[in-house]
């Protein structure tokens, strides 16, 4: 019996030492928490537009360029210096200049990274750090940049929510005005 | 001098040199009193009590005025028989041979007589010393139901419990344990009842003990109690003697000590733990209600603070944005790392739980406003705690404070969860969870399953665990406890 006993916490204190978790222990405070992250097409690559929400709910923004849609992230991280919060982004805002395999891709890469969430929702814009830039379209002098402007989003007409993805995809958003709308007028994620 | 020194030894029968003897062992003990009395026809005798003991008004009517007034011949060789049979007032009168066992009594209260030319001595019972009387216990008031409480002697409990349960089918088994202190104890059961095991258990564990002294009976739970490193109780103690009495019904069995209104009882079950007096004393439905929040409360108060420690520093996916921004700015300035902001407000809390208990009752109020408001709110303020994680705390503390049986170990669950879940996130907080339920399940109390109600599960094993049936469903008594098996006949549907 005590042989059992020694075995079975000698079992837990190996299964706990496997957890990945040991390696993942951060501080709630010491770690950017990124709400939105915006994509452009750049002359030399991609460039990424990340909202972070800082001390007393205020937002900052954190740009990276790297020629590959997969290198962005890693850069990101590399700039922050400090551990990032994905799981909590919000929406992912692409540039309306992407093209289908562009986007492919980064769907791709994104459903790729487990720490991302697929409940994450996507807007198309003209272009992503000037949409990210601003400080929203209502006139609430503390409003949160992003989630005010798909709150007025119908009001602006520019964004409007189509569809729902399928499952292990993100929802999907496009924009149905003329002067936003994407080349091919409906995207179904498989 | 004590009991062990005197075994077997007996009076010579000579009056000078047995008081001599006695006063001998009493020495330096102002407190014997010694009454030489000359009895008629020239027989001597002396009587022995210790002043305090005694109700004096039982020793000068029962046996000092019969003595001085008797006026007769003794008839036959052996005098302590005759003033037995035909002097003595007292109701209770033994006659005792060994100096050890006169001793015994006399200590407890008992007059001592003694005779010139007879080796046998007399004990009447004379006891007289004051008791606290009967009250209501602090610890377990009831909103409705009996309201008398045990005292500390144990012959008055024993009467108390004997009130409730007027049958010949009650034992009260005496046993003395501690060299010095003598304790007299009770076991008590009900014989057709009983389980036997535990009884085997109990009585063989008591004639192991070996101590100076036992004061009270969480003495001869430590000593007896075979779960020595468990933080869950395995022994149960209550000073109702309605408790007593039901837990007599159900098969287990009492140890009354002497000195100590808390009764031990055993086997105790896990699920005694959630049992509340007053869920008997009120309508099932409401008791249900309550059982069921006890059960609920007790894994919150034990998880609730590993759990929340594991999501904001290892799985902050799993909460709201919003809820995350708020925990992750209250942290802010914080200068300790959460596990030590988690730990030192339970140890504050543990230290203001404590204090509460032992101040006097009317420092109570300024105690929660100083621990509660004032402690509190200024720590928050002044960025020594975070306040999602003092409302935690507060709220598991609170929530373990439904289940006071498990106070213990609550606090040690709740720091186990909190190491763990801040190591190894909500995985190592289950996986501490999981190897506490493995512990509760294979723990036994005096032979029988902690958890006998949860092995096999059916109505009527969770009857009166998980829920509390109304009285007309409780058929049976508890399978592990006792072999007679149906404490009501089932009636017959009109």
């Amino acid at each position: 019996m005590k042989a059992l006993k020694i075995f079975s916490v000698l079992m837990l204190v190996i299964a706990l030492s496997g957890c990945s978790t040991l390696t993942e222990y951060t501080e709630s405070e010491q770690v950017l928490l990124i709400s939105a992250v915006g994509i452009d097409k750049a002359a030399n690559g991609y460039t990424l537009t990340a909202e972070i929400v800082t001390e007393g709910n205020q937002q900052t923004l954190l740009s990276v360029t790297a020629d590959s849609i997969d290198s962005l992230i890693p850069n990101l991280k590399k700039k922050a210096g400090i551990p990032l919060l994905l799981s909590h982004c919000g929406t992912v805002f692409i540039s309306q200049d992407f093209n289908i395999s562009d986007l492919s891709f980064l769907l791709q890469h994104l459903c790729s990274l487990y720490e991302f969430p697929l409940s994450s929702r996507l807007a198309v814009t003209n272009n992503c750090a000037t949409l990210l830039n601003a400080k929203g379209l209502s006139s609430e002098p503390k409003g949160y940049a992003v989630l005010s402007i798909l709150k007025n989003a119908k009001i602006d007409s520019r964004l409007f929510i189509i569809g729902r993805a399928h499952t292990n995809t993100l929802p999907f958003f496009i924009a149905t005005n003329d002067y936003y709308l994407l080349k091919d007028s409906l995207w179904i994620i498989e | 001098m004590n009991f062990h020194e005197l075994l077997g030894k007996k009076l010579s029968g000579n009056l000078d040199t047995d008081l001599n003897f006695l006063k001998e062992i009493f020495e330096n003990d102002d407190i014997l009193r010694v009454r030489r009395i000359n009895m008629t026809k020239g027989q001597e005798c002396a009587l022995l009590f210790l002043d305090g003991m005694v109700n004096n008004n039982v020793l000068n009517e029962s046996v000092v005025r019969p003595i001085l007034t008797f006026d007769s011949d003794i008839e036959g060789e052996n005098v302590s028989r005759y003033v037995t049979l035909h002097i003595l007032f007292a109701a209770e009168v033994s006659e005792q041979t060994l100096i050890d066992e006169m001793l015994r009594s006399m200590l407890y209260g008992d007059t001592l007589i003694i005779f010139n030319g007879d080796t046998t001595a007399l004990t009447v019972n004379t006891k007289g010393w004051r008791t606290r009387g009967i009250s209501e216990p602090s610890d377990e008031r009831v909103l409705e139901g009996p309201r008398e409480g045990f005292d500390e002697a144990a012959m008055l409990n024993m009467a108390m419990l004997r009130r409730k349960l007027p049958t010949p089918d009650l034992k009260a088994e005496y046993v003395r344990v501690g060299r010095r202190t003598d304790t007299r104890t009770f076991i008590c059961y009900l014989s057709s009842l009983v389980n036997k095991r535990a009884l085997d258990t109990l009585k063989k564990e008591l004639k192991k003990i070996d101590i100076d002294g036992v004061l009270d009976v969480n003495y001869i739970n430590e000593l007896i109690n075979s779960n020595r490193f468990s933080f869950f109780k395995t022994a149960g103690k209550t000073e109702r003697p309605d408790i007593v009495a039901a837990k007599l019904l159900e098969g287990r069995v009492a140890l009354i000590v002497d000195g100590t209104p808390v009764v031990l009882t055993v086997p105790y079950l896990f699920g005694e733990n959630f049992q509340s007096d007053d869920d008997y004393y009120q309508n099932y439905i409401v008791a249900f209600i309550g059982r069921l929040m006890r059960y609920i409360c007790f894994f919150l108060s034990i998880t609730l603070p590993g759990i929340y420690l594991a999501l904001i520093t290892h799985h902050k996916q799993l909460l709201p944005t919003s809820f995350f921004i708020t925990a992750a700015d209250s942290r802010r300035g914080v200068p300790f790392q959460s596990i030590l902001e988690a730990l030192l407000l339970i140890l504050i809390f543990e230290i203001l739980r404590e204090t509460g208990l032992r101040v006097p009752q009317s420092m109570g109020h300024a105690l929660s406003i100083v621990g509660g408001l004032v402690i509190g709110q200024a720590s928050v303020e002044a960025k020594i705690v975070s306040a999602p994680m003092l409302i935690i705390v507060a709220a598991s503390g609170i929530a373990g404070l439904m289940v006071q049986k498990l106070k213990g170990a609550i606090f040690y669950g709740r720091i186990i969860t909190v190491v763990l879940g801040n190591f190894f996130g909500l995985f190592g907080c289950f996986a501490g969870v999981t190897a506490m339920l493995s512990v509760v399940f294979s723990l036994k109390s005096y032979g029988s399953d902690y958890t006998a109600a949860l092995n096999n599960i059916s109505f009527q094993s969770l009857k009166d665990t998980v829920i509390r049936a109304p009285f007309y469903k409780m058929l049976t008594r508890p399978h592990s406890l006792s072999k007679n098996k149906y404490r009501q006949k089932r009636k017959k549907k009109l």
